[in-house]
């Protein structure tokens, strides 16, 4: 669990658009995944479960306050570290490059924005995706291969890799 | 991975994404002691250690139906050892119980009130008499005090202990496998667990949060309750009117 409460967290902070409710729906999803333990299929794969448990939560939250999911997507101060230490100009057009993804992801569409997050931000597999937003497997492959389309058409991608 | 979906997966990386509640466990455990797990159907409404003992207790008995990985996990997360959900689907073989059932130190009553940081609680009658030895452990949470009878063999007849329940003790759990009768009752307006049948151990918080594991010591019926601070245990062959008159009159 200790495991499985950040991923819970995190795909809530991205389907409510805040921590508060992420908070709340997070607890009250593990509650009631406690609670429902006994329906839970032998030999099924917990975390899909349990995520979509949690977001299923989150997103009741969101519909109920009537706001659209517009979590603050932050960069971390430093950018990952590791390996060799990049040259500072390499630094900078990276952190460059992630803010220009990152305004680029909001602009897309709610549901094209959330499966991309899911899928690539939270690393989610596409099961755990299609779970944690409610939909089918084959509706995840489509969206996500749809909303890299549009982001690549709105970043210009040959321009940006010239 | 193409290009674009790898940068956002590095984006992913490099995201400061909220970290969850420091408390989140604790706070799920809170709810779900809040609020009594309908499977546990307690006829009054204990306070929520008790609530949540019987919550866990109805999981256990769900058996079959039960998954262990994720019950583990969720019992784990809360707290509770995943050991001890092992143990219930296969009932234990009884722990060897030490010659003083490892219940401490032979003291005089006289030392026992010393000894125990808390008031200690006297039994009486219908409590056969005087006990025949009283034993004081300071390893268990902060002392606990056993009433010991012996039968006419010098056998351990009925058990009374009584420990202060500490600071953060969240959670009293016997494990109880499918022969043991579990059911919920009162004493003075308390609440209490009454088991019945196959032997259990004893599993509860201590005040750092760690699950402590008692010894088996009769494997026989037990009687669980609280009040006040304190949390009391009796164990031997009695039927659950006996045993819930001995507490009664404490």
């Amino acid at each position: 669990m200790q495991r499985h409460q950040g991923i819970a967290f995190r795909t809530a902070c991205l389907i409510a658009g805040n921590a508060a409710d992420a908070e709340d729906a997070t607890q009250d999803g593990f509650v009631k995944a406690y609670r429902a333990l006994g329906r839970f299929r032998r030999g099924a794969p917990f975390r899909p479960w349990l995520l979509q448990i949690v977001a299923n939560e989150a997103r009741n939250r969101r519909r109920s306050a009537g706001r659209r999911a517009a979590l603050d997507l932050r960069l971390a101060g430093a950018g990952p570290s590791g390996g060799a230490a990049p040259s500072p100009e390499a630094a900078t057009e990276a952190a460059e490059r992630r803010a220009e993804l990152l305004a680029a992801l909001g602009r897309l569409r709610e549901e094209e924005r959330l499966v991309l997050a899911c899928r690539f931000l939270l690393e989610l597999s596409e099961e755990e995706t299609a779970a944690a937003l409610g939909v089918r497997r084959g509706t995840v492959k489509s969206r996500a291969s749809r909303a890299l389309a549009r982001l690549r058409a709105d970043l210009g991608e040959e321009a940006a890799h010239a | 991975m193409p290009e674009l979906e790898r940068e956002l997966r590095d984006l992913g990386r490099a995201l400061d994404l909220p970290a969850p509640p420091d408390d989140l466990a604790a706070r799920v455990r809170q709810a779900i002691a809040a609020e009594p797990a309908p499977a546990a159907a307690p006829r009054f409404r204990p306070r929520r250690a008790l609530v949540v003992a019987l919550a866990v207790l109805a999981l256990a008995a769900l058996g079959a139906l039960a998954v262990p990985q994720a019950r583990t996990a969720i019992l784990e997360w809360l707290g509770l050892r995943g050991a001890s959900v092992e143990r219930v689907e296969t009932q234990p073989d009884a722990p060897a119980v030490p010659d003083d059932l490892g219940l401490g130190d032979l003291v005089t009553l006289a030392e026992a009130r010393d000894l125990a940081p808390f008031t200690l609680v006297e039994p009486g009658p219908p409590a056969p008499g005087p006990p025949d030895e009283i034993r004081f452990d300071p390893v268990t949470a902060d002392g606990q005090v056993a009433f010991l009878w012996l039968d006419t063999a010098a056998e351990p007849e009925l058990l009374l202990t009584e420990f202060r329940a500490p600071l953060g003790f969240e959670f009293v759990e016997k494990l109880a496998g499918p022969g043991t009768e579990v059911a919920a009752v009162e004493v003075n307006g308390a609440p209490g667990i009454w088991l019945e049948g196959e032997p259990h151990g004893f599993y509860y918080l201590d005040a750092a949060g760690q699950p402590r594991d008692e010894t088996l010591r009769l494997a026989r019926n037990t009687l669980l309750w609280e009040r006040g601070p304190l949390t009391f245990r009796l164990e031997g062959d009695l039927t659950r009117e006996e045993a819930l008159a001995v507490a009664r009159a404490l």
